[in-house]
């Protein structure tokens, strides 16, 4: 096609590598890692919550990776992959989601009481 | 694109650009590639709905229940072996970036070595727990959590094997066109297997002893 070998190396995505940031993407998503198993470990909270702690630091190590990592912004050269990675979020996010809802309600409702626990 | 192609030097009209560039081989390759992930990241969706239904304790079946069987600092090791496994590879990335061979081998290689010690304790803990009698078989719960394992084990050795190859090409073709997509695909594959850990790590190994 059009580009030759030699232009391989100065493709714009190639060209995105920064040691600066897979360090920072390391640290920061250990850090979460590791702040995710203190609070579960040392139980700091109540079941509901320590999900809800443990579910925003998941969300924030994702939001690491995706910018520092896989180098997802608003570039001409990676706004396609950023558009459609937030277009699959709400599907990912809403086949797990609702099929547990739905299956929460259906145990709360079918289920015997000894059976719940 | 332009939609007024430049005149034939006799004056006739030409429907085709005669100079333009080509498409961008690479971007589309990627581009097809991450289109290809994200499909790959719903095939663990359904993996992670199905496990979220049958860690119930009635799906237990009387045999383990999650807070068993989660050993959440030995997964800990595991999860950085995994983002360390990523870094190298990103590294070798940068060295990609300066065209620097021996670099991108490195980067290659010791991501490839990090993530088969991942596999070597996926693979003990998992024969561990076999041992004990919680096989894949012994309830839904633990067929659910198996299978969400294995998966992703599946995908962190198909990844090794896939850098593997790379390194041959690296060392055979240097940086053609064809071995700079294949390793941004690789990239991005690896990165992906680092963000689906973190699912499996919070919503499968914390949630579980919560």
């Amino acid at each position: 096609m059009g580009h030759g070998n030699e232009n391989a190396l100065q493709h714009p995505e190639v060209q995105l590598a920064r040691s600066g940031h897979i360090v920072f993407g390391y640290a920061a998503s250990l850090a979460l890692m590791a702040l995710s198993l203190m609070v579960v470990v040392h139980h700091l909270a109540g079941p509901a919550t320590m999900l809800e702690i443990v579910s925003g630091l998941a969300f924030a190590a994702i939001v690491v990776q995706a910018y520092f990592w896989l180098r997802l912004d608003f570039s001409r050269t990676q706004a396609w992959s950023t558009v459609a990675f937030l277009l699959f979020i709400p599907l990912f996010v809403l086949t797990i989601g609702l099929t547990a809802w739905m299956f929460a309600g259906l145990y709360a409702r079918t289920m015997l009481p000894g059976m719940m626990h | 694109m332009s939609t007024q192609a430049t005149p034939a030097p006799d004056g006739t009209a030409r429907l085709w650009h005669p100079h333009h560039a080509g498409h961008d081989v690479i971007a589309t390759r990627t581009f097809g590639f991450w289109l290809y992930m994200l499909s790959d990241a719903m095939l663990f969706a359904g993996l992670f709905a199905t496990y979220l239904v049958l860690d119930h304790a009635v799906n237990a079946a009387g045999g383990p229940t999650p807070h068993e069987i989660m050993h959440v600092r030995a997964a800990f090791v595991q999860t950085l072996l995994v983002f360390s496994s990523v870094a190298a590879y990103g590294f070798g990335m940068v060295a990609l970036k300066n065209g620097r061979k021996v670099g991108v081998l490195l980067g290659l290689g010791i991501a490839a070595v990090l993530g088969l010690v991942f596999l070597g304790l996926d693979v003990r803990g998992l024969t561990a727990l076999a041992a004990e009698g919680a096989t894949a078989e012994r309830s839904g719960f633990l067929s659910a959590f198996y299978t969400l394992v294995v998966t992703h084990g599946l995908h962190m050795a198909f990844g090794i094997l896939w850098m593997m190859v790379m390194m041959v090409q690296v060392v055979r073709e240097g940086f053609t066109t064809n071995v700079v997509y294949r390793l941004l695909n690789l990239k991005v594959f690896w990165y992906f297997q680092a963000l689906v850990w973190v699912c499996v790590y919070c919503f499968v190994y914390l949630r579980g002893v919560m």
